[in-house]
């Protein structure tokens, strides 16, 4: 018993050096943190949203509409006279928390589906999957604009439409080194002395695969705000006057030639986070995984 | 010596691998080594001593960076290759020089036909078609004891054993004049290894290839060789007939490699081991490089680089104590 | 080989069942009701109820599906328009091409471009070429396909007037449709092919090759890259169906009469049979590209190759791979 315990306080101080030398790893990456310093930049400038434009998204001013961005107007006004700087940052609180959100959920469900697919195996493991393969065969987009199509538009129904569509990606991501894990002696001797499946599950499954998860999670969180801003954009999830980046864009579309910048502000606004959030979540993997590096 | 016997001639050879992690590499230093036409040398030494650096070197495959010649020469008849171009080193690769890698499992292309990668050898610089060197392949796959019916198979449909038959009948499908052989049987199960070092000694009889072997496994070099060379930490510490270093090996290296052995005349119940580890290449000691682990080493050892002093004939050995009784 | 095939072609049939199933399982939790966008609000009640009927929606969930499914299978027929009455099969015939033709030839670039940059890039490794592909990318990964879209058309139509803004009058204005996914496609697959380039170089057999004295040229060519195909054929397949899931968002920024137009006006018109037939069409073309892949690998593997032949014969390795192993 006492050896089983040293083992594991071996195997916990392994974990533990191994996710500073990451972290270390991480931290001497200059691009992920350049990402990491844009992502956290753009993040806190849209959670701070009540304190630049304490008026909220709706402020209109009909005696200065169509303002190009300046001195007064950093990004410029629209058509109703509203400050475009307000609406790109209650617009990003809509995108980042939307498809954070969805990720989140998507990861869950994807992690368990995974884990208990990966885990039991046979018949379990053929149903789990075979009903992934359904999903599977519609693209992500697709899915979500489906889904949202029968849920109709809202900020719960769009987290729900793009989470689900995230599943089968976390699903997949959790269920192929479990696997591998699954045939090590560790796992057998766990099941030898009688482990609940739980424990073994999230005790010696869970935190081997914790790595990809992780990654996967920064990068999905990427695609997840695509994915919001795509079905915004396409006149589904967030509809106006509620801002969202996709929506502000659709909206923009119709004054592209005389005043481009109501699509260039909230354009780059989604570059931005998704470029800084693949940087970070590529300097991530490399840093957790340096096998992969190239 | 007669220089002009010499197929190859390595003179002060230095070869440093330079990365940001760990620094300059020093993992060949100093090394210089002639191979006679027709002879067969044994280079020998534990992993890391830079054995497969000096092959590469040969044919110029090192990878650059992290790899670099910093000095030195490799005379091939007479021509430095180190300071030949692409295109006059490529004629050289696979015609003259050959080599068989280390691992037979990862040295084929896995989406080729065993035929196909034979052929190309013979294509490449031999006069003929296409279908000309397939048909020399199937012969060279004969001549090492696959049967031709087999030649437009996959290197995954063969064993171990076989794909290292097909790296040698490739390395000698052009008759080369020397062969580098990488330590071409660790990979290989026992009985397989003995197969594959009679077919390579039967070939390079045949031909008449000069051969340089790369192992440590001292059996093999009795076996197969008719000099060896004993290298450590990126230099040779003795060099000389296969006969006069297993009967007389002068180097506490070299005495420690064969009380390593196991034998049927000593009485003790457990080999012996060298104790310690290879210096660390990044950083070498100015002196000699085996006095941290050597037992017999006097005071002179920690001062200074020994030279190479000649015991007996054609038998070099670079040790302070060199000629001295051992007790 | 052939049997594979079949046998997965077999394997798509619980798919794509499972697909109508989860299409009618959402639509059945859709509220509102289709007659009022197929009628109008103030449509009589009684009108509508004939409606409901007359398309059998007042059915249970069940005979629905049962009913249209029996309509596919025995007749190919995937039901009518709610909204204009014509035959969906007809629609998705006349709509299909354009998709298709959109997402395979950006694809196409995407590839050309793509592989090249990527050969490139790897053998470049760590120079200033190297860095530019590299930055160009991440950025094509991060760029959303609908504002890469605007900002050509900003550039090339309102700006320059080179190329029109959209419509589907000729060869011009499918120029910068391709474009937006080529261009944005090839960022991913370079990437790919850069890290698979990288990773086969590395490789003993590379090594084998330069030291029988080949070319560099063929080295990169047909070694490195013959091997680097593997990956980059999977990476191919998954932008293909991401190019159909795009092409359906550049379809209505260029207004292209297109798959995704035609689903977007099945879901703006609760039109749910014209909506379940597209959704349907892409589905079987994902299976059919996913078959594709495992076809190709074949093609490029002769480990996969193997493997499939031992599959179909007998579930297990056939006698003749036990002795030749």
């Amino acid at each position: 018993m006492r050896e089983k315990k040293n083992k594991a306080g071996v195997e916990e101080i392994r974990r533990r050096s191994m996710f500073s030398e990451a972290m270390a790893r991480l931290v001497r990456n200059k691009t992920a943190m350049f990402g990491f310093f844009i992502l956290v930049t753009v993040v806190l400038l849209c959670l701070a949203a009540d304190i630049i434009s304490p008026g909220g998204y709706d402020q209109q001013d009909m005696k200065s509409r169509f303002v190009a961005p300046g001195l007064e107007h950093i990004f410029g006004t629209d058509h109703l006279g509203r400050s475009m700087l307000a609406r790109v940052l209650y617009g990003g609180r809509n995108s980042l928390l939307i498809g954070f959100a969805a990720t989140v959920l998507g990861a869950a469900a994807g992690i368990i589906l995974g884990t208990i697919s990966a885990y039991y195996g046979n018949m379990v493991d053929n149903i789990i999957m075979r009903i992934l393969d359904v999903f599977n065969s519609i693209p992500n987009l697709l899915l979500a604009i489906v889904i949202s199509s029968a849920l109709g538009s809202g900020k719960v129904n769009t987290i729900i439409a793009v989470g689900i569509s995230t599943i089968p990606g976390f699903a997949r991501t959790v269920r192929g080194p479990i696997l591998a894990i699954m045939g090590m002696d560790y796992i057998e001797a766990a099941r030898t002395i009688d482990a609940k499946d739980s424990r073994i599950m999230f005790r010696h499954l869970l935190p081997n695969v914790l790595s990809p998860i992780i990654v996967q999670f920064t990068l999905g969180t990427a695609i997840s705000i695509l994915c919001v801003s795509s079905l915004s954009f396409l006149g589904m999830g967030i509809q106006p006057p509620e801002p969202e980046w996709g929506a502000l864009l659709s909206y923009g579309r119709q004054y592209l030639n005389y005043y481009p910048y109501l699509c260039t502000v909230p354009g780059v606004a989604i570059a931005l986070i998704v470029f800084s959030m693949n940087l970070f979540g590529d300097g991530l993997r490399d840093a957790l995984d340096p096998r992969l590096k190239n | 010596m007669n220089q002009n016997n010499n197929i190859l001639s390595i003179k002060d050879l230095s070869v440093h691998y330079i990365t940001k992690e760990t620094g300059i590499c020093k993992a060949v230093n100093k090394f210089s080594l002639d191979i006679k036409k027709g002879e067969a040398i044994g280079l020998v030494g534990e992993t890391g001593a830079g054995k497969t650096t000096v092959a590469l070197s040969i044919l110029k495959l090192l990878q650059t960076p992290p790899g670099k010649v910093v000095s030195g020469e490799i005379f091939y008849k007479g021509k430095d290759i180190l300071k030949m171009n692409n295109s006059e080193i490529r004629k050289i690769r696979g015609e003259e020089i050959s080599m068989i890698f280390q691992d037979p499992m990862t040295a084929l292309n896995p989406i080729d036909s065993v035929g196909k990668q034979i052929a190309e050898v013979i294509y490449l610089h031999k006069k003929v078609s296409k279908r000309e060197a397939m048909k020399l392949a199937a012969d060279a796959l004969e001549l090492v004891g696959i049967p031709k019916e087999r030649m437009n198979e996959y290197p995954n449909q063969f064993s171990g054993g076989m794909k290292q038959r097909v790296v040698i009948a490739t390395a000698l499908a052009c008759s080369p004049q020397l062969l580098l052989a990488d330590e071409p049987t660790t990979a290989l199960d026992v009985t397989i290894q003995a197969q594959v070092l009679d077919l390579m000694n039967e070939l390079k009889k045949n031909l008449n290839t000069s051969l340089l072997l790369i192992t440590h496994d001292l059996g093999v070099v009795a076996e197969m060789c008719d000099r060896v060379a004993i290298m450590y930490a990126g230099e040779i510490v003795e060099i000389g007939p296969v006969k006069s270093i297993f009967r007389n090996p002068q180097h506490p290296y070299t005495r420690g490699l064969f009380e390593a052995l196991p034998s049927n005349k000593s009485n003790s119940k457990r080999l012996k081991q060298i104790d310690g580890l290879m210096p660390d290449p990044t950083n070498l000691p100015p002196y000699c490089k085996f006095e941290p682990r050597c037992s017999k080493g006097s005071k002179g050892c920690g001062a200074q680089c020994p030279e190479f002093i000649e015991v007996s004939e054609g038998h070099w050995v670079r040790c302070h104590l060199a000629g001295e009784k051992w007790g | 080989m052939l049997r594979y095939t079949i046998k997965r072609i077999i394997m798509m049939i619980p798919v794509l069942l499972g697909v109508t199933i989860i299409l009618f399982f959402i639509q059945a939790l859709t509220p509102g009701n289709p007659a009022d966008v197929a009628l109008g609000q103030d449509a009589a009640e009684a009108d509508k109820a004939a409606w409901i009927s007359e398309h059998g929606l007042d059915d249970p969930i069940v005979v629905q599906y049962g009913k249209y499914m029996y309509k596919i299978i025995t007749k190919g027929d995937f039901g009518t328009s709610y909204t204009n009455g014509k035959p969906i099969t007809g629609e998705l015939i006349s709509h299909w091409p354009t998709t298709i033709k959109l997402a395979l030839m950006s694809l196409l670039m995407a590839c050309i471009i793509g592989i090249l940059l990527g050969i490139l890039a790897a053998m470049k490794r760590n120079t200033w070429i190297d860095s530019i592909a590299r930055v160009f990318s991440i950025l094509g990964v991060s760029m959303p396909n609908f504002w890469f879209a605007m900002l050509l058309i900003m550039l090339f139509s309102l700006k320059l007037k080179w190329l029109p803004v959209s419509g589907s009058y000729g060869p011009m204005y499918w120029i910068l449709p391709i474009a937006t996914l080529g261009i944005l496609n090839a960022a991913g697959i370079m990437r790919f092919t850069r890290a698979a380039m990288l990773d086969n170089s590395q490789q003993d057999f590379v090594r084998t090759a330069r030291a029988k004295g080949q070319s560099e040229r063929m080295v990169i060519w047909h070694h490195i890259l013959g091997n680097a195909m593997i990956p980059i054929t999977t990476c191919i397949g998954q932008y293909l169906i991401g190019a159909l899931a795009g092409a359906i968002i550049i379809e209505q920024i260029f207004s292209l009469p297109g798959l995704g137009s035609l689903m977007m006006t099945a879901i703006n018109q609760r039109d749910y049979p014209l909506l379940r037939g597209s959704v349907l069409l892409v589905a079987v073309s994902t299976s059919v590209i996913f078959l594709l892949i495992d076809l190709s690998y074949a093609a490029i593997d002769p480990r996969v190759k193997a493997r499939f032949k031992s599959i179909t014969k007998s579930g297990k390795l056939s006698k003749k791979q036990v002795q030749k192993n």
